[in-house]
């Protein structure tokens, strides 16, 4: 009965992945179509496939930060779904959709004419004539993420003190694109909520993962009870009855030598 | 917390031979205030069991061999042999540090605490022939914080000593931190050397402590009292018995055993029944240790070699019965939970691992464990077996593998959901549970 039943499941759960896959492949097609319908023949087609990139890879960021702030929480050991080998998938994956996607947003821009950005302006900061602050902030923040990316790439194979720091950067590269987007990217009220409400989300999730007691604290607190030695002379009084908890002194922490005499 | 001991089947003429008299009986929880128990002073000591012979120079070796005689070994379930750990030490030089361990981890256990209140002199004067064979003069009697009876015992005892004029080396009675981990080894070394009371990891585990830094041996309070006998006695008259404590849902028994005995016999002698019935299991050895199921538990003599041949130890020497009205799985669930939050939190295998287990377990006893739960709890109980500094996942994995096998038809029970709904729960006492 019990077999019966998880091969039923297992049945369900293919025929769910193929309906799943085959509607996501339709819906990305029809949203590609009428991307393409909408802006064919316009010669803002390019600016608007560039700023489409834009926000994508930026929402993508967040969820790739989010994601991060949830592998390193000190309630991960916590939370069961999704599981740990999810999380870091989910953490990776998102990264690779992050880095082609902001791909698309800066090879779009180096080369339309009109954007004013070029190739220079593209990875040198201050190196565009098109709102230079605004674009630096994402050359610098292009910078540091793939710093933050290529270290963790590397994760494994270096020690971990080597490429835990470098990572941290990646906290620098969204705050700079997030600046980036409110500086160059509010021309709609829906855009500035969008910045505001995703800002707002990942504020909250990394002062909840800095302010959660980790590990380590945990440690240190334990740490913190120390053994103590007891005067033998107040122990060893004449009183055979209860006695109060007597004062204790710490253990004599100084190791004497006792072969050199001292 | 007012815990009372009384001494009972008190044999009308001490034997020389033995480490108690007869059987102490403790309340539930803790170790203090044994009142009734007036523990052996230095004359009585000395009627029963002789005056001491020097271990220093070369009656050291004639001691080792006396130890290598007999068998002795450590307490911890590994029955590491005194001798090797002994000479081990030595190997690095005289004048180490020699430490008795009496702060009992194990919240069931009391045989070190009854053993320090009633044979003080029994345990210092190992621990002089300790220090003499070591050349040391820093001894240290290690017991746990709360654990004031005994500190009381052995400080009286120290100072009785010292009033007849005997020439013991400097002994200091050091207090650790009240938890499970605080007896572990390593961390009593770490604390002597001036860091924090937890655990940590060595690389050669004939060397604990840390380079440049004085050489330790810590010995259990127990085996410091068998090199008593010894010093007092000799190989000839000593018997190799093992202390017990065990457990019964409002007291404790602390008994002494020799190798002829069930634990049958153990647990007609010393527990009672909440039902008249006999127990379902045994959990032997510690919260660490292992169940063990009656029908085989019963015929079981309480003898290293026998019990090694099981695949089980005496271990810290706890032997706690589970009644036939208790749910094996929900008792281990509990204790797996108290061991996850007893580790010191530095290494991932406790932390990450031992935690995950120990939700399973949770899951499993609450019969809500889903299939890749099971697969899960398999996959963690592989995974984390033999690692981190003190091994401390270990012992609550081995206990729980041992729960899932003895206690099989509950386990196949909570998986399709259905529990035990045993009316007699919390048979084993954990620290902070009214």
């Amino acid at each position: 009965m019990s077999r019966d039943l998880s091969r039923l499941r297992t049945a369900g759960l293919g025929a769910g992945l193929v309906v799943l896959v085959t509607g996501s492949a339709a819906l990305t097609s029809w949203c590609i179509g009428v991307a393409i319908g909408s802006v064919a023949g316009d010669r803002m087609a390019p600016w608007i496939l560039a700023r489409a990139a834009g926000i994508t890879s930026y929402l993508l960021l967040v969820a790739l930060t989010l994601f991060g702030l949830v592998l390193s929480h000190p309630y991960r050991a916590r939370w069961r779904r999704p599981s740990a080998a999810t999380r870091i998938r989910a953490h990776v994956s998102l990264s690779v959709f992050t880095l082609v996607f902001t791909v698309l947003h800066i090879v779009v821009l180096a080369t339309d004419k009109y954007a004013g950005v070029g190739w220079w302006g593209t990875f040198v900061p201050l190196g565009s004539t098109y709102r230079p602050l605004p674009v630096t902030l994402g050359v610098i923040a292009l910078w540091a993420g793939l710093a933050a990316g290529l270290t963790a790439a590397l994760a494994g194979r270096i020690s971990r003190r080597a490429w835990w720091p470098i990572h941290k950067v990646a906290i620098v590269s969204l705050v700079l694109v997030w600046l980036h987007g409110i500086l160059a990217g509010i021309d709609t009220p829906v855009l500035l909520a969008m910045y505001v409400v995703t800002g707002g989300l990942v504020v909250f999730v990394a002062v909840s993962r800095y302010t959660t007691s980790t590990t380590r604290a945990e440690v240190a607190e334990l740490a913190a009870v120390r053994a103590t030695q007891v005067p033998v002379a107040h122990l060893a009084g004449p009183a055979p009855v209860e006695t109060a908890r007597p004062a204790a002194e710490p253990v004599s922490v100084e190791p004497r030598d006792v072969r050199s005499g001292a | 917390m007012s815990v009372h001991l009384r001494l009972v089947e008190t044999p009308a003429v001490a034997t020389a031979t033995g480490l108690l008299d007869g059987a102490a009986v403790l309340s539930r929880r803790g170790t203090e205030s044994l009142s009734g128990v007036a523990p052996q002073d230095l004359d009585a000591h000395r009627a029963v069991f002789g005056v001491r012979r020097s271990a220093a120079g070369d009656a050291a070796e004639a001691l080792l061999a006396a130890i290598d005689e007999v068998h002795l070994t450590g307490r911890g379930g590994g029955h590491f042999p005194t001798a090797v750990k002994w000479r081990s030490v030595l190997a690095h030089g005289l004048g180490a540090t020699v430490v008795v361990n009496g702060a009992e981890g194990e919240p069931g256990s009391a045989k070190d605490a009854v053993l320090l209140q009633t044979r003080p002199h029994l345990v210092l004067d190992g621990l002089v022939a300790a220090m003499e064979a070591m050349g040391s003069t820093d001894g240290v009697v290690w017991l746990h914080d709360g654990a004031w009876a005994s500190a009381r015992s052995i400080s009286r005892a120290l100072a009785e000593r010292a009033t007849a004029g005997l020439a013991d080396p400097p002994i200091r009675v050091v207090l650790a931190p009240d938890r499970y981990l605080s007896g572990e080894a390593t961390g009593i070394i770490r604390t002597l050397e001036g860091g924090p009371t937890l655990p940590r990891f060595v690389e050669d585990p004939a060397r604990p402590w840390s380079e440049g830094a004085r050489s330790v041996l810590v010995n259990n309070a127990e085996t410091m009292a068998r090199v008593g006998l010894l010093v007092t006695g000799s190989a000839a008259t000593y018997r190799p018995t093992s202390l017990l404590t065990v457990v019964s849902a409002g007291h404790r028994v602390v008994l002494e055993v020799g190798p002829a005995t069930t634990l049958g016999e153990v647990v007609d002698r010393a527990w009672s029944s909440p039902d008249g019935r006999p127990p379902q299991a045994l959990l032997l050895g510690g919260y660490g240790g292992s169940w063990v199921s009656w029908d085989v538990a019963r015929e079981l003599h309480v003898d290293a070699d026998e019990l090694r041949r099981h695949g089980l130890s005496v271990g810290a020497g706890l032997v706690g019965p589970l009644p036939a009205t208790a749910c094996g799985l929900e008792e281990s669930a509990r204790l797996v939970r108290y061991l996850a939050g007893q580790s010191a939190r530095q290494c991932g295998p406790c932390v990450f691992g031992l935690v995950a287990v120990a939700d399973l377990a949770s899951d499993l006893s609450a019969g809500r464990l889903t299939p890749s739960g099971r697969r899960r709890l398999g996959r963690f109980m592989g995974e984390i077996s033999g690692r981190g500094a003190c091994r401390h996942p270990d012992g609550a994995l081995r206990m729980l593998a041992s729960a899932l096998t003895v206690f099989g038809d509950d386990v196949h029970r909570h998986r399709r959901g259905r529990t035990c709904d045993a009316p007699t729960f919390a048979v084993l006492p954990v620290p902070g549970e009214s």
